[in-house]
């Protein structure tokens, strides 16, 4: 058993371009200034009745909360239309 | 033909209480020949002005993610000017970020692990805590943050070690040991340790995890003090079971993660030839193979956790049961 599954492997560094484009989406959508940050990650929760994989979107304002938009697919699946439209 | 992945620009947090030379090892950095190009994002401007760097000055954005599994903090200020500083990346070679004398190590290191547009471009190389060795016990008495700042260290740069006695000394770095067993502890005057030891370390490489093994057996670790941090390290010679660890420290990670600042170990899985080795920052969990264990080298899992007020006896307990056979497991325990 040299090669188990393994659930604390690290992320991937595959798709940089998907997800700028992602922030792009988010900006749009959400009409955002320069001055609000927006994060993206890819999220594996094994929690029961958690997604297995989901996309969480942080859109960070300043001086106010986070806004989190949370999708249940992988940054590689995430497409324009499941943004919310703000 | 695959893309090559682009080269992750390395990044260095440095941290330390008021006064403690942060600003002279900056200044080191800066100013000394190494071949490298920084990008440096600091809190003040002050007293820092160097020609042919890229200083960017910053205020601290913190915003607290909670997404119902994953709670932690992050510097929205820093996703911000990392995304504008990879767009020009050919000017510079690493990027350093100092942190003020009262901030918390966490919501920077956790910006690296959370936002995939910044864990992607970069990485994050070593946090580097510079402390005053005539005054750090006084600050660790009266202030969370000094406390915190060491917890989170790779990297101590234990410095104006001339202004103290052997003896006193000491008594600092038994101070620090006590919080941080696993930290590379480096003596200085005037921060003049020679910059390889502090740059370019890969310290939160799963590769190098534990690479300065703590004190496991030592006895005279554990006794009463009044530290807002501590540390424990748990060690067994019994195989893991790994069905059984793997949901067990994501479990605990989940639950005292708030508390749990740092968490590294190497582990022996029954079955498995390879070493395997986990690191946390709080909720921020992974873990790979690293490595073949030697032949002749012992089988040793070894477990340190560094936070606050956790439980030992609930995380040891929860750990020795997963050894492969519980019965016969004595835990060697510091």
């Amino acid at each position: 058993m040299n090669r188990l599954a393994n659930p604390l492997a690290p992320r991937g560094l595959a798709l940089p371009e998907k997800t700028s484009q992602i922030k792009v989406w988010v900006r749009e959508a959400r009409g955002l200034d320069g001055d609000v940050v927006v994060s993206v990650t890819e999220l594996v929760c094994r929690k029961d009745g958690c997604p297995d994989i989901e996309t969480v979107i942080g859109i960070m304002r300043p001086g106010k909360k986070i806004e989190t938009i949370r999708i249940h697919k992988s940054i590689a699946d995430v497409t324009s239309r499941d943004l919310p439209q703000g | 033909m695959p893309l090559k992945a682009p080269q992750q620009m390395p990044v260095t947090v440095l941290t330390g209480y008021l006064g403690a030379g942060k600003t002279t090892l900056l200044n080191r950095i800066l100013t000394e020949q190494h071949r490298k190009r920084y990008a440096v994002i600091v809190n003040e401007f002050g007293e820092v002005g160097i020609d042919n760097y890229l200083i960017v000055d910053t205020d601290e954005e913190i915003f607290e993610m909670n997404n119902g599994c994953i709670c932690c903090t992050v510097r929205g200020d820093l996703i911000r000017i990392i995304e504008s500083l990879m767009r020009r990346r050919d000017s510079f070679d690493a990027i350093l970020i100092e942190t003020t004398g009262l901030a918390d190590p966490a919501p920077v290191a956790q910006t690296f692990f959370v936002d995939d547009d910044v864990r992607q471009k970069t990485k994050l190389d070593a946090i580097v805590t510079v402390v005053d060795a005539k005054h750090l016990l006084g600050e660790l008495y009266h202030a969370h943050e000094a406390q915190e700042q060491l917890a989170f260290a790779d990297i101590v740069i234990l410095n104006k070690t001339d202004l103290v006695t052997p003896t006193e000394l000491n008594a600092v770095e038994a101070r620090i040991r006590r919080i941080n067993p696993t930290a590379a502890i480096k003596y200085s005057t005037r921060c003049n340790v020679p910059l390889d030891e502090v740059l370019d370390r890969g310290a939160f490489d799963l590769n190098r995890v534990l690479e300065v093994e703590p004190d496991f057996l030592d006895a005279e670790h554990e006794h009463e003090h009044d530290d807002h941090v501590t540390s424990f390290s748990l060690v067994t010679e019994a195989l893991i079971d790994p069905g059984k660890f793997l949901p067990w420290i994501q479990m605990i990670t989940q639950k005292f993660g708030t508390d749990m600042l740092r968490m590294k170990g190497i582990l022996a899985f029954k079955g498995d030839d390879d070493r395997f080795v986990v690191q946390a920052v709080h909720m921020l969990l992974e873990g790979d193979h690293q490595r073949p264990w030697k032949a002749g080298e012992k089988r040793v899992s070894r477990l340190v956790f560094i936070g606050r007020n956790l439980p030992k006896g609930v995380i040891e307990d929860g750990f020795l049961k997963c050894c492969v056979d519980v019965a016969s497991v004595e835990a060697l325990s510091a």
